[in-house]
């Protein structure tokens, strides 16, 4: 019964994002809302290789950068339509997650946290000095949106955008569930659950953990074009070490290695903030304890919660289980 | 066949490891005929683990050469010799928790694997073929094994015992040729380890050349064609279970009485 509601949950999901433009009127919300599926789509990326695969990657919000940044210097400087680019910045983004997870995936242990969060660190510094490439600080205005489509749809409009985030969410979503139900989603829980053992099966542990990390930065390239082109303004600040760790927290207040987790921490990680403004000096101290609390509370991440709060629900109302 | 006439499955010669100042292996020589049982025996800390983790590649060896039907393997990674037709167990109970039986066996099929890449993300027709073919096999193997009708159980609910024998099961899914078995009985009552001696004279059966690590010498004495007995990393003594059970060196150093 419970298995069989699961589809319809996510129409019922679906149908609620597709409507929300149409009913929300205050247009700060509708950003909310379009902010939280481009991060899912980080979300989904993290947790391919910190959910599904076992290695904390802090690095989600700097290559995130790169895909904002290729995207927004190839179409600026190159001249590119904001098409190319926005469709190649996902793979320029996978390329660089090759360097850094080449040399630090092919060790065992924890070197790996350790090496992304100095890439994050690198980036954010490159980002910063580069100027005559990147301007720096001060960062880069008016980035345009994409061409029309078919001279019909015209991306300068919000809610056009919106459905495109959509799209590209869905389609996300869609990649990480054929992944998790497939022989190599297999794989890689197993690499996550006894590595060694995976290895005497004769599973090269490395080349499916560098599979996971270089995923995780095209899903991080893919949503860094789609917020650069719908922000039109980038600089460093929004792709350092702290934008990563929010990644991290989205997988683990979602629910860690589960598909919809991290479409729910997503969404908490933007909206919290928005509701705890008061706190922003305090913000890493809210989420410290946040993160905290919520690991004692719900080890598992808020959706098995909720699946468990609904059965509970199911069997008060008298429903059939 | 027990005398190595054969052209021997497994060979080890001169194979050493030091773990600092531990000699955990010590110029140790000796072959696993093909379809052959043989026994490695000898006092805990006597070096058979380590054994069995130089053969699967877990680390390099000191010094020595190790070959796997004719082929030199010490420079292989780990996970590059599954393929080649070895297979192994662990002594401490080792699966993926949270997997179901099956699931663990598919993971144990990995080399058996074809479709890896995009297929099998896409669940492209020949990558359902593949693993349909493969769930069967599982399947198979897993009643093979003495667990028919659990390939839907999770780990966590199988008995100790059952978990050993899922981790031989698991080990055969990539058919191998060689199989190492690092003390399969641990934590298993008598009737499951008569069981378990019919398992591995079955497994024999099949065509596999096993090495077979154990402390209750019923068993190896019962399944084994040769056995190698180790002490402090080197080998004192090498023959028939008859033989070896009324060698005074290994009645002194590991049996205490003749069995
Ligand atoms: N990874 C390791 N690091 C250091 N010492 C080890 C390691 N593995 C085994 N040893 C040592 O090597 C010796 C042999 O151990 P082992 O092969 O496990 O013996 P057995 O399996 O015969 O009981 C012991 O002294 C043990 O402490
Ligand atoms: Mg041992």
């Amino acid at each position: 019964m419970k298995r069989a509601l699961v589809p319809l949950a996510v129409l019922a999901l679906l149908a609620l994002a597709i409507a929300a433009p149409q009913y929300i009127t205050v247009r700060y919300y509708v950003q909310l809302i379009l902010l939280a599926m481009i991060w899912t789509i980080m979300a989904h990326g993290q947790n391919i290789i910190q959910g599904m695969t076992g290695y904390v990657s802090i690095t989600q919000a700097g290559l995130m950068g790169v895909g904002a940044y290729a995207s927004t210097l190839l179409s600026i400087r190159l001249g590119w339509p904001v098409w190319a680019s926005m469709a190649i910045a996902p793979f320029i983004t996978a390329l660089f997650s090759v360097f850094v997870g080449y040399p630090s995936l092919r060790v065992k242990g924890h070197y790996f946290a350790i090496v992304t969060l100095a890439f994050n660190m690198v980036i954010f510094i490159v980002l910063m000095n580069f100027t005559s490439l990147t301007r720096g600080e001060a960062g880069i205005f008016n980035i345009q949106r994409p061409e029309p489509l078919f001279g019909l749809v015209d991306f300068d409009d919000r809610v056009a955008y919106y459905y495109l985030v959509l799209t590209v969410a869905v389609v996300m979503t869609a990649l990480t569930w054929l992944l998790m139900r497939s022989s190599i989603g297999r794989t890689l829980r197993a690499i996550r659950q006894n590595e060694n053992l995976a290895s005497a099966c004769g599973v090269a542990v490395w080349k499916y953990k560098l599979f996971a990390f270089v995923a995780s930065a095209f899903y991080a390239g893919a949503a860094g074009a789609l917020y650069a082109h719908y922000i039109g303004f980038i600089n460093p600040e929004t792709f350092g070490v702290a934008q990563s760790l929010d990644a991290i927290l989205a997988v683990i207040l979602g629910g860690t290695g589960t598909l919809f987790g991290p479409v729910l921490g997503a969404f908490a990680v933007v909206f919290l903030p928005e509701y705890l403004r008061i706190a922003e000096s305090f913000r890493l101290i809210v989420y410290g304890l946040l993160l905290v609390v919520a690991t004692i509370l719900m080890p598992r991440g808020a959706l098995p919660l909720l699946g468990r709060a609904w059965h509970a629900a199911a069997r008060r109302l008298g429903f059939p289980k | 066949m027990a005398d190595g006439a054969t052209s021997p499955a497994l060979t080890l010669r001169g194979v050493s490891k030091h773990f600092g100042g531990v000699r955990a292996v010590d110029d140790l020589s000796f072959s696993l005929g093909t379809n052959e049982i043989l026994g490695l025996i000898g006092p805990n800390g006597s070096g058979k683990s380590t054994t069995v983790n130089l053969i699967a590649g877990v680390f390099p060896l000191t010094a020595g050469a190790i070959q796997l039907g004719g082929q030199a393997i010490e420079a292989i990674p780990e996970y590059a010799r599954p393929p080649l037709g070895l297979a192994r167990t662990f002594q401490t109970a080792s699966l993926f928790p949270g997997f179901t039986a099956l699931e663990q066996m598919l993971v144990g099929g990995h080399v058996q694997m074809r479709e890896r890449g995009i297929g099998a993300l896409f669940a492209s027709r020949a990558a359902r073929a593949e693993e349909a073919a493969r769930i069967q096999d599982a399947t198979d193997l897993l009643a093979f094994v003495g667990l028919g009708g659990c390939g839907a159980t999770p780990i966590e609910n199988l008995s100790s015992a059952q978990q050993r024998l899922l981790m031989i099961g698991s080990a055969l899914a990539s058919r191998p040729r060689v199989l190492l078995l690092d003390e399969p009985a641990a934590g298993m009552v008598a009737a499951e380890r008569r069981a378990l001696c019919d398992l591995i004279l079955a497994i024999k059966a099949r065509g596999v050349s096993v090495m077979v690590i154990e402390h209750h010498m019923a068993l190896i004495m019962k399944v084994c064609d040769r056995i190698v007995v180790l002490n402090f990393g080197q080998k004192i003594a090498e023959g028939t279970p008859d033989a070896v059970r009324n060698d005074p060196k290994v009645i002194d150093a590991y049996l205490g009485v003749s069995h």
